[in-house]
């Protein structure tokens, strides 16, 4: 597939004038106008570096992924070594949305989505959280490296490397098809989990890492159909705002059919049995029904090129693709939720 | 004998927020230091063949 490469550079938004760009890296020009210049950042704003929200997923899946590996309840790693290895996911998830928050604040003050993040509001300088993400980044892998092994300990550092370097200084700038590649970074955590159990890479994770790498980019699609001015406004090349609405909604059918036909192969394996296929009938059959109203409607169309008429099918669109996302978040928890209570109380059924 | 304790003269003081934020900062990076050594030490006795 053709892939058109739009450069954009750090200059297209240089011109925005941010508090975070008026402060460089200077704390005293982030803190109160008199004192010692020291700053204002508490540990809270430290820990809304790290994304809880999308680390509550991660967290999760990860879970599952330790849960489904073989012998996870048979002690080959044991209680306290897989709350361990739970927590360095975690942490180095956590520490990767620091460092991602440090290379995109040039960007993020100008997005709704994204200006009341602890840089754009001015309380921590960049500088900051690229240390404080570098610092959490090692000692996710040591730590992992300790309680589990090394397979897991490179995979989580790789993980890191992955959504820094890969995705946000080179894909996201780049290429609409940013977060297909980019979305593998979120796709590792069950497959680093699994492999702190068995120290290996097997059929069963990749199958788990190829479910949320194709759940990825409709979910991410779906938000960006409805909010593409604000992508747009700092010259992040979404799909939407590079192909088109149309082309948009066409490859979000599309990989919501690749996704439900991915969310088979567990049968396939046995990782997953009756109850996993029913459960999963539902909820990628529900999930293909919201991504083909999205494909039918006028979502992330410009109402302006519309008249009165269409107006309300774009706005009725852009509600098709608002559930569409919101749907992909309960459907991927439950999805592994369902995944994992087959395999754990009803295997071989 | 020069006396040099009391320079400089003139010198910034930091506000009380800021010795708020500065003093959560560092109570949180010593329970996070301390909170690190004790994983790592449990980690390394949970890996000890029984």
């Amino acid at each position: 597939m053709a892939v058109t490469r739009v450069t954009i550079t750090r200059s297209v938004v240089s011109s925005l004038n941010t508090q975070q760009e008026a402060a460089g890296d200077n704390p005293a020009a982030f803190s109160a106008p008199t004192g010692a210049g020291l700053s204002l950042a508490g540990p809270g704003d430290y820990f809304a570096l790290m994304k809880p929200r999308v680390m509550s997923l991660v967290i999760f899946t990860a879970i599952c992924g330790l849960l489904l590996a073989p012998g996870s309840l048979s002690g080959s790693i044991g209680f306290g070594s897989a709350l361990i290895s739970i927590f360095c996911i975690a942490l180095g998830a956590g520490a990767s949305g620091a460092l991602n928050m440090w290379y995109d604040s040039d960007i993020d003050g100008a997005m709704a989505r994204t200006s009341q993040r602890p840089i754009p509001r001015g309380v921590l300088t960049p500088r900051a959280a690229l240390g404080f993400g570098f610092v959490m980044s090692v000692a996710a892998v040591w730590l992992l490296l300790v309680a589990s092994n090394w397979v897991a300990a490179s995979l989580l550092a790789f993980t890191i490397f992955f959504y820094l370097v890969i995705y946000t200084m080179w894909l996201k700038r780049s290429t609409p098809q940013n977060i297909v590649i980019g979305g593998a970074a979120g796709a590792f955590p069950p497959m680093v989990a699994y492999a702190a159990v068995t120290g290996t890479i097997t059929l069963d994770s990749l199958v788990l890492f190829l479910i949320i790498f194709f759940w990825t980019p409709p979910h991410f699609w779906a938000l960006a159909l409805y909010k593409q001015t604000d992508y747009g406004r700092v010259g992040i090349p979404m799909l939407p705002n590079v192909k088109g609405a149309p082309r948009t909604r066409t490859e979000i059918i599309i990989y919501s059919v690749l996704l439900f036909g991915l969310t088979q192969l567990p049968l396939l394996t046995g990782l997953g049995g009756i109850v996993y296929g029913i459960g999963n009938l539902l909820l990628s059959g529900t999930f293909l029904v919201l991504a083909w109203r999205v494909f039918r409607s006028r979502a992330g169309d410009k109402p302006a090129e519309t008249d009165s008429d269409t107006l309300y099918a774009v706005r009725n669109g852009n509600q098709a693709a608002r559930n569409l996302f919101l749907y992909s978040i309960l459907y991927l928890f439950a999805l592994f939720a369902v995944l994992t209570v087959d395999h754990l109380f009803f295997a071989g059924v | 004998m020069a006396e040099y304790r009391k320079e400089p003269t003139e010198f910034a003081e930091p506000t009380r927020e800021e010795i708020r934020a500065r003093t959560g900062r560092n109570i949180a990076i010593a329970l996070g230091l301390f909170f690190f050594l004790i994983l790592i030490a449990v980690s390394i006795v949970l890996r000890q063949p029984a």
